[in-house]
């Protein structure tokens, strides 16, 4: 009888054992949400500066934008839930050694923030106005180095914090064919 | 030669006889039983169980799981899912390894017909709202189902107060067999029983 208790012991609790792992209970379906938004970028730029000189450019769109295959536009701010959506920039400085545009890091302390935000990292954040429901930002470079410049906004998409109840939402900007993609301007002394 | 004969089987007739004396005989044959640690846990469960021989009884045992219960998270559906359980009936057999009349180790084999819910994970949609634009949401849905299914499980139960009061220690685990397979398993009738026999 002890034996056959141990025997039946045996099965059962290899019976137990073998279930396969399941999945990371933890898994979880991003979504985001992909619009496009037009020539909401406006560069203030005059190609020829001094040193001191700012250059600002601004993005600014409005919280309600067309979706493909929608008959109504989508409110922006209530899906994402998120009053910020963040872009990068890059200017690139011309170099002779190398005959080409290289990458410019830009300190914190010459940048300006007049709208939105901006950090180190050149990441700009667009703020929602909720008097105007317009995600605005306006941001100043203070130009400090002579030189030959390029900023380059031709692949430029926005996208909302991170807000784990609410879907993600990225907007596509897209410049119309006669707004020049790469801006080139020159620092003198 | 007779007289001592007869004496020492005499003597050797006393531990024989104990062992006579020890025959089991069935004294109740109806035990009802509820679950007491799903009691803390706002669980309600209910068992009948009936003596049907010296080593088998059968019963059925019903059980009315909480919400406290189920964020346990005691089991899963299709490996990932929480299998929430609503109601659960199980009919059972058991195996007592001494026997049904003294405190024994005991293996059963159950049944289980039960009423769940299982997240159908999250979803997107999208709705228009009062100021008639769309806005995408999350959707966490859940789906009833319904299912049958097989388990087993081992205990030992202990008689006190002339054998009329129970208490049972018992791990018991069911698949579903509807639905899943034996891919997944449930934690069922596993916990401290009390009881009355009659």
């Amino acid at each position: 009888m002890k034996k056959n208790i141990a025997l039946i012991g045996i099965v059962l609790g290899s019976l137990f054992w073998t279930q396969c792992s399941p999945p990371d209970d933890d898994y979880i379906n991003w979504n985001t949400i992909e619009l496009k938004v037009k020539n909401a970028l406006k560069i203030e730029n005059k190609e020829n500066y001094t040193v001191g000189d700012t250059l600002f450019f601004e993005l600014n769109f409005s919280r309600y934008l067309p979706e493909d295959g929608q008959t109504t536009d989508l409110d922006v701010y209530e899906t994402s839930g998120v009053n910020k959506f963040t872009y990068g920039f890059g200017m690139l400085k011309y170099s002779s050694f190398s005959d080409s545009y290289q990458g410019v890091s830009i300190n914190e302390k010459y940048l300006l923030s007049e709208k939105g935000s901006v950090n180190y990292a050149s990441q700009v954040f667009t703020i929602l106005n909720p008097d105007t429901n317009i995600y605005e930002s306006r941001i100043g470079i203070i130009l400090v180095e002579e030189g030959e410049y390029q900023l380059d906004f031709s692949y430029l998409t926005l996208y909302s914090d991170y807000n784990p109840d609410k879907p993600s939402v990225g907007i596509e900007h897209i410049i119309s064919e006669d707004l020049p993609l790469l801006l080139n301007f020159r620092v003198s002394k | 030669m007779t007289k001592p004969f007869l004496t020492i089987l005499f003597i050797l007739s006393i531990p024989l006889s104990n062992y006579a004396q020890e025959e089991i005989v069935l004294q109740y044959y109806n035990q009802f039983s509820s679950n007491i640690s799903y009691a803390t846990l706002g669980s309600l469960d209910i068992n009948y169980e009936r003596t049907i021989s010296k080593y088998i009884t059968a019963g059925v045992g019903v059980t009315s799981y909480s919400n406290s219960h189920n964020d346990l998270n005691l089991e899963k559906y299709d490996g990932y899912s929480d299998y929430k359980v609503n109601l659960e009936i199980n009919p059972f057999v058991r195996l007592y390894v001494h026997n049904t009349q003294k405190k024994s180790l005991f293996i059963e084999v159950l049944g289980s017909y039960n009423e769940a819910e299982v997240n159908t994970g999250r979803r997107i949609s999208r709705t228009v709202n009062n100021l008639g634009y769309g806005v995408y949401a999350y959707d966490y849905g859940a789906q009833k189902m319904e299912n049958i299914g097989l388990g087993t499980g081992v205990g030992y139960r202990f008689l006190l107060l002339k054998n009329r009061l129970v208490l049972e220690a018992q791990f018991g685990v069911r698949t579903n067999l509807k639905e899943i397979w034996i891919y997944d398993i449930g934690l069922v009738r596993t916990g401290i029983k009390a009881g009355y026999r009659f």
